[in-house]
């Protein structure tokens, strides 16, 4: 079990930092935690949401908590209220979970959350890199990929009852978990010939969209493309894991249309 | 004077009983022999197989399963699916250091027994194993059977499992007092206690390249059909 200290290592108790955006949505310049910022309905992307310098390995099972809604770190002292709307949390920090109030098993179980998540899995999409569960891909899924997949996913596809509340999304089929936005390749199997202390150890993120309910009742929808700093399409141990990049579209009207731009 | 004789054999009597909690606590393996229970030590699992690089001996591939029998202590390595999908196994041991363990369970698609005849279901209970006296009842095993159990709170908060693994050793860490009740593949109510995957059962490993997987583990399973688990 060792080595498997990577992505431990990664999705730490975080605070926010910026980088240059491969993609075409505009990059949010995340604010201070003092200011707040008007979220309006659209698209956005985080760069490099990153570790807090201060956090140690052992600090990093903690919980994260983000607000999609005002864009910032929210502390877990905040767990309880309506002020976050996910949470990079469980045994390799790579499960999303929500906050639900009413969901025994959420972080913010108790409070006011009206939190959801489900994971779209679009056949279209996986057909071009998936092969099955703890397999390979055929192929690095292209940074397009995850853009199609964002941007297939128009409105919720599903209604509300069947938002998970209690439970989290994260690795894809490692060990007794199920459908997941990343592939952990424990054993360096998507590269056998390559070396070991290179692609060993290695988080793929997968174009599958997360749909979000957020705390206050919002839908939303995100895309994770890296949880290494700078985002490379190509990730190996040589990279730095606890810098999430992502994009999300948040919907403020209430309505489940995500087909924004 | 008196006081000082009295606090003297007080501290003799004190040194007495730690020294004799220390033999026993040295001597682990008598511990888990109740007369009734069976003990396992230090059954290998995938021994060659490791999730690091470069160990001498090892290959870097995944972990492959093992099947077991806890009437007659049978261990098999037959992943067909006709010995899957059958009733001479009752639990596996599965996954990274095949710590991640099944019941045979033919109801259960992520499970290696799908499709088969196994009526395995598993349920934790917090409670020293010699305290687990009765099986739940049939309707409680349903309602809370966990399928498997590994890393605990593993992919899900509430899925309980039977070692923490340290983000700061990267070592695993067996749960103590935690004994698991089960249902075998042939519908019996047994309790097992997984107790090491770490060859030896050291009380606490500290080295990253302690051999493993060896797993040591106790159960007792109630042939007449009842729930009782008493054991002593």
């Amino acid at each position: 079990m060792q080595k498997t200290n990577l992505l431990c290592m990664a999705l730490a108790m975080f605070a926010i930092a910026c980088s240059k955006s491969d993609t075409d949505t505009p990059v949010v310049n995340p604010p201070e935690d003092t200011t707040t910022v008007d979220v309006k309905t659209g698209v956005y992307t985080l760069v490099n949401l990153a570790a807090d310098t201060t956090a140690t390995s052992g600090a990093a099972a903690k919980a994260f908590y983000y607000s999609l809604e005002d864009q910032k770190t929210i502390p877990a002292s905040q767990v309880q209220t309506a002020n976050w709307d996910i949470a990079f949390t469980g045994t390799y920090n790579s499960t999303i979970l929500i906050n639900n109030g009413k969901a025994k098993y959420s972080p913010g179980y108790g409070g006011p959350g009206l939190g959801g998540i489900y994971l779209v899995k679009d056949a279209a999409i996986d057909a071009e890199y998936y092969v099955g569960p703890q397999k390979p891909f055929k192929t690095i899924p292209a940074r397009r990929l995850f853009d199609s997949a964002f941007a297939h996913v128009k409105t919720v596809p599903v209604s509300d009852d069947q938002l998970l509340t209690n439970d989290g999304i994260g690795l894809d089929y490692f060990g007794p978990s199920t459908d997941g936005w990343a592939f952990y390749d424990f054993y360096g199997l998507q590269f056998p010939d390559a070396n070991p202390d290179s692609v060993a150890h290695i988080c793929y993120s997968m174009p599958r969209t997360l749909i979000i309910k957020t705390a206050k009742g919002h839908y939303a929808k995100m895309v994770i493309y890296s949880i290494y700093k700078g985002a490379p399409e190509l990730p190996t141990r040589s990279n730095k894991p606890g810098f999430v990049t992502f994009k999300y579209a948040i919907q403020k009207d209430g309505s489940k249309q995500l087909d924004l731009k | 004077m008196r006081y000082t004789i009295h606090i003297c054999l007080l501290t003799t009597a004190l040194l007495t009983i730690v020294s004799c909690k220390k033999d026993e606590n040295n001597d682990t393996k008598t511990s888990y022999e109740d007369g009734v229970s069976t003990v396992i030590y230090d059954l290998a699992g995938d021994t060659e197989a490791s999730v690091a690089d470069g160990v001498e001996g090892k290959e870097r591939r995944p972990f492959k399963p093992f099947y077991f029998k806890l009437k007659g202590k049978l261990q098999s390595w037959d992943s067909s699916a006709a010995n899957r999908q059958s009733a001479s196994w009752d639990i596996a041991f599965t996954d990274v250091y095949n710590a991640l363990v099944y019941v045979n369970d033919g109801s259960n698609p992520n499970g290696p027994g799908y499709g088969g005849p196994g009526k395995g279901l598993i349920v934790a209970v917090d409670s020293p194993y010699s305290k687990v006296t009765v099986a739940p009842a049939m309707e409680d095993m349903k309602e809370n059977n966990l399928q498997f159990t590994g890393w605990d709170g593993y992919p899900q908060v509430y899925n309980t499992g039977w070692y923490f693994y340290s983000l700061t050793t990267h070592l695993a860490i067996p749960i103590k007092n935690r004994t698991f009740v089960i249902m075998t593949a042939e519908g019996k109510y047994a309790k097992l206690e997984l107790i090491n995957v770490y060859q030896g059962n050291p009380p606490a490993v500290t080295d990253l390249y302690w051999p493993a997987p060896y797993f040591t583990f106790r159960y007792y399973v109630q042939e007449d059909g009842s729930r009782n688990l008493k054991t002593p």
